[in-house]
C-alpha cells in the first residue's frame, strides 16, 4: 500500500516515513504544497496523509485541488490545528479522517489501516482470501493455520494483491502500489517477488492462488481446477 | 561623482587594506607624538625649576646683612639695578622676562624688579616661605602670560631674615613647544602619505596574481572549458588557489562532456522508439486497413512503448543514483534463493528463445544489501547473456561462495564480445556494435552501467573475460559482511 505523506517538519516527516515503512508501506514524503498537488494527481497513491502549514500550497488547497480532479483516495489531515471550526472545514473539502498533533504514532497507524481498508468488501483488519488471511493489525499471514514468515515486500506484495482479489493487475500497477519513488523502476523485479510469495504460499502443496495472465500481469484467484 | 562614489563603495578589498594599514598608522603616530611632547614638555619645565632655584641661591649669596641695611654685591651682573647705592625702595632691573622681589620677615616689600607689580602672587608663596618650605608653582600676570615662580626664606641664626622671590616667564618655553607640535604634525603627515600611497602600490602587488586568475575565470565562464589557469611556481596561497581552481575546472570539464554524450546518447535512444511508433502509424493510417492489420499494429506500437518505458526508468535510475539520491535498503538477502528465484522467473525467456539455462546454487548464502537492486543485477546479466546467446545455446549460472565474499558467475555460450569493447562494456549507452540495431536484441546499452553502478554500491567489483564466437563470462564478486540475525526469515 502506497502512502504520500506531506510534512514539512524535517524530524516529524522522517520519523513518520520510518515509522510506516516499518509496518510495510511504501511512503514518498514531501515538503512542499505543490510537489504534493504534482504528486497525487499523477501517482495512483492508497492514502495520503496531508499536514496543513506547508510551504507551497497549503493543505487544504491541497486536498481541494485533489478532490477538484476527481482524485478520490483517502485523506487523512494531520494538524496541530484542533480547532472544531478547522476540523469542519478539513472534513467538508474532502478529507477522510482528522488527526490532531500531538499524536499517538500508534493511533496514526490505526487510522490508516482503518482508511485503507474502507474500500474493501470486509471492514476488519483481518483480509481474507480463500484458505489465506492476513492480519494487518498483527502483519501475520497464514494459509490455513499455517503461519507464513513474510518479508517486507513479500507483506507488502500480499497485501495489495488480497486488497484487489480477482482483479488483473499489471506490473506497472503493483509497482505503484508496493514501491515507492525511489523504487518505482524495480517493476521488472515484480516477478521475482511473485516467484518468491508463490513459494512460501504453496509450501506444504497447498494450490496456486497467485496466477500470471500473460502480458497483462497477475491475479488472485481460485485455484484451476 | 556619484560614478566614483559608486565605485568606492562599499570599498573593495584593496580599498580596505589602505584604510587599515593607514589607520593602524595613524594611531601609532598619535601615539608616539602625544608620549614625546609630553616628555619634552616635562623636561623644559624642570629645567625652568631648577633655575629659578639656582638663581635664587646666587641671588642671597650676593646680599649681605648687616643690621638693618643690605648690601647686595651684583656679582652675577643679574641684579644690575639693585646696587647698594640706590634707594631701598627704587626700582632695579634685572634680565628680560625675569622678576626678582625681595621681602623682609614681615611680608612687606624691600625691593623688586619693576615688572613684578604685573605678578598675581599668591600669599602663600609668602606665608609657606617663612615658615621653612620653599614654595614653587606657575602663576598669572594680569594679561594671562603663565610665571614660572619660585619663593624661599633666608634665615640667620634660626630666625627668618628675608624672603627672596625670583620668577621666570614661560612664553619662550609655551613658544618652543609650539613649534615642536607643528613640526610633529607636518612629519606625520608625510609619513601617513607615505604610508598610505606605498600600502596602495603594495596591495595592487599582491592582488596582481589574483587578478590574473580572474581574468582567466572570465574567459572561462565565455564557456571554454578546456582552458586552466596558469599555476605560479612558488608554493603560496595563490598557488593553492590556482591549483584547486583546476581541480574544479577538470571536474566540471569531465561532469560537462559526460553530461552531453548521455544527454546526446539518451536522445537518440528516446528518439528510435518514437521513429519507430510513428512510422508504423503512418503506414497503417495511409488507407483504411483490415481489423486484423490494426490490432498488429497496436501490438508492436504497444512493444515499443514498453521499451520506452523501461529506458525512461533506467534513465532515471542512473540519474538519481549520480544524484546520490537512490538510498539502498540495508536487509538479510539469500543470494541462492535470489539467482534461482531470478531465473526462475526469466525461464520463459530462455524457452522462447531456445536456450538451456542452468543454476548452481546449492550452498545457502546469506549477505547485507538491497534484495530488489541485487534480483536487478542478475536479472540483468541473464537477460543480457539470453540476448546474446543464439539457439541451442547454453547459460549458466554459478554461486561460488568464498571466506569473505561470494561470486556470482554468469556464462554464456554466445557470440561473444571483441576484446576492443570490453573495456567501455560498463559505459553508458555503449553499443558493441554500432551497425546493429539495438532493438534487434532488445537491449538499449544502460542495463550494464546499472549492473555496475549497484554492485559497486554495494561495495563489490565486476569483471567480464569474453572469446568472440564463443561466449562471455561476467564474474561479480559482492563482500559478505556478517550479518546481525533479524526476524525476517529466507
Amino acid at each position: 500500500m502506497r502512502i504520500l505523506l506531506v510534512e514539512d517538519h524535517p524530524v516529524l516527516g522522517r520519523d513518520i516515513k520510518q515509522g510506516l515503512e516499518r509496518y510495510h508501506y511504501a511512503v514518498d514524503l514531501v515538503i512542499d504544497g505543490t510537489d504534493a498537488v504534482l504528486l497525487g494527481e499523477t501517482t495512483p497513491y492508497d492514502l495520503i496523509i496531508l499536514d496543513i502549514l506547508l510551504p507551497g500550497l497549503d493543505g487544504w488547497e491541497v486536498c481541494r485541488r485533489l478532490r477538484a480532479a476527481h482524485r478520490a483516495m483517502p485523506i487523512l489531515f494531520l494538524t496541530a490545528r484542533g480547532e472544531v471550526d478547522d476540523r469542519i472545514r478539513g472534513l467538508d473539502l474532502g478529507a477522510d479522517d482528522y488527526l490532531v498533533k500531538p499524536f499517538d504514532f500508534r493511533e496514526l497507524e490505526a487510522r490508516v489501516r482503518a482508511l485503507l481498508r474502507r474500500d474493501s468488501s470486509t471492514r476488519t483488519s483481518t483480509l481474507q482470501f480463500l484458505d489465506l488471511t492476513l492480519d494487518t493489525r498483527t502483519q501475520e499471514a497464514r494459509r490455513g493455520t499455517r503461519v507464513i514468515a513474510l518479508s517486507s515486500k513479500e507483506y507488502a506484495l500480499l497485501h495489495f494483491l488480497m486488497s484487489r482479489p480477482r482483479e488483473i493487475l499489471s506490473r506497472t500497477t503493483i509497482a505503484e502500489h508496493v514501491w515507492d519513488y525511489d523504487a518505482e523502476h524495480l517493476s521488472n523485479v515484480i516477478d521475482v517477488y511473485i516467484g518468491y510469495l508463490r513459494q512460501k504460499l504453496c509450501a506444504n502443496g497447498e494450490p496456486e492462488v497467485i496466477h500470471t495472465k500473460r502480458g497483462a500481469g497477475y491475479q488472485l484467484k481460485e485455484p484451476e481446477q | 561623482m556619484k560614478r566614483l562614489s559608486q565605485k568606492l563603495w562599499p570599498p573593495g578589498i584593496r580599498l580596505q587594506m589602505v584604510c587599515w594599514y593607514t589607520a593602524v598608522f595613524t594611531l601609532v603616530l598619535l601615539l608616539a607624538g602625544a608620549a614625546f611632547y609630553h616628555y619634552v614638555e616635562n623636561a623644559l619645565e624642570n629645567s625652568v625649576d631648577t633655575s629659578l632655584q639656582i638663581q635664587a641661591h646666587q641671588i642671597a649669596a650676593e646680599i649681605v646683612a648687616g643690621h638693618d641695611t643690605l648690601t647686595i654685591h651684583d656679582a652675577t651682573g643679574a641684579l644690575s639695578g639693585l646696587s647698594g647705592s640706590q634707594p631701598v625702595d627704587g626700582p632695579f632691573t634685572v634680565q628680560q622676562d625675569t622678576f626678582v622681589r625681595l621681602l623682609d620677615a614681615q611680608g612687606q616689600v624691600v625691593r623688586e624688579t619693576p615688572d613684578s607689580r604685573i605678578l598675581q602672587i599668591p600669599s602663600q608663596s609668602i606665608t609657606q616661605a617663612l615658615q621653612g618650605q620653599p614654595w614653587q608653582g606657575t602663576i598669572n600676570t594680569i594679561t594671562g602670560q603663565e610665571v614660572q615662580f619660585y619663593s624661599q626664606a633666608f634665615t640667620v641664626q634660626g630666625k627668618p631674615l628675608l624672603v627672596l622671590q625670583v620668577g621666570q616667564s614661560l612664553e619662550t618655553l609655551h613658544a618652543l613647544l609650539h613649534q615642536l607640535v607643528v613640526l610633529l604634525l607636518m612629519v606625520g603627515a608625510l609619513a601617513l602619505l607615505v604610508c598610505a600611497i606605498s600600502s596602495f602600490l603594495l596591495t595592487r602587488r599582491t592582488f596582481t596574481p589574483v587578478q590574473h586568475l580572474m581574468q582567466t575565470a572570465q574567459r572561462i565562464k565565455a564557456g571554454d572549458l578546456r582552458q586552466r589557469v596558469p599555476v605560479p611556481a612558488a608554493q603560496d596561497e595563490i598557488r593553492a588557489l590556482a591549483v584547486s581552481l583546476n581541480d574544479m575546472l577538470d571536474a566540471l570539464d569531465q561532469t560537462m562532456t559526460r553530461q552531453r554524450r548521455f544527454v546526446a546518447d539518451a536522445s537518440h535512444e528516446l528518439r528510435t522508439p518514437v521513429a519507430v511508433i510513428r512510422n508504423k502509424t503512418s503506414i497503417v493510417l495511409l488507407q483504411p486497413q483490415k481489423r486484423q492489420e490494426y490490432i498488429t499494429v497496436l501490438h508492436e506500437v504497444n512493444t515499443e512503448a514498453e521499451r520506452l518505458g523501461k529506458l525512461i526508468s533506467d534513465l532515471l535510475a542512473l540519474a538519481r543514483g549520480d544524484e546520490g539520491h537512490a538510498p539502498f535498503e540495508r536487509e538479510s538477502v539469500r543470494l541462492d534463493v535470489l539467482v534461482e528465484a531470478t531465473a526462475a522467473s526469466l525461464q520463459p525467456l530462455a524457452e522462447e528463445r531456445a536456450v538451456q539455462l542452468t543454476v548452481h546454487a546449492e550452498q545457502p548464502v546469506t549477505l547485507m544489501g538491497d534484495e530488489a537492486r541485487l534480483i536487478q543485477v542478475v536479472m540483468n546479466l541473464l537477460e543480457n547473456a539470453l540476448r546474446y546467446t543464439n539457439a541451442g545455446g547454453q547459460v549458466s549460472l554459478t554461486v561460488q561462495l568464498g571466506p569473505d565474499q561470494v561470486q556470482v558467475v554468469v556464462q554464456d555460450t554466445g557470440i561473444g564480445i571483441a576484446p576492443e569493447h570490453l573495456p567501455h562494456l560498463f559505459g553508458r549507452f555503449y553499443q558493441v556494435d554500432p551497425a546493429r540495431n539495438s532493438t534487434e536484441r532488445g537491449s538499449h546499452g544502460l542495463g550494464l552501467s546499472i549492473v555496475a553502478w549497484i554492485v559497486q554500491a554495494h561495495g563489490g567489483t565486476i569483471a567480464v573475460t569474453s572469446q568472440p564466437g564463443q561466449g562471455s563470462c561476467f564474474t561479480v564478486t559482492l563482500p559478505l559482511i556478517p550479518l546481525a540475525p533479524t526476524n525476517e526469515s529466507r
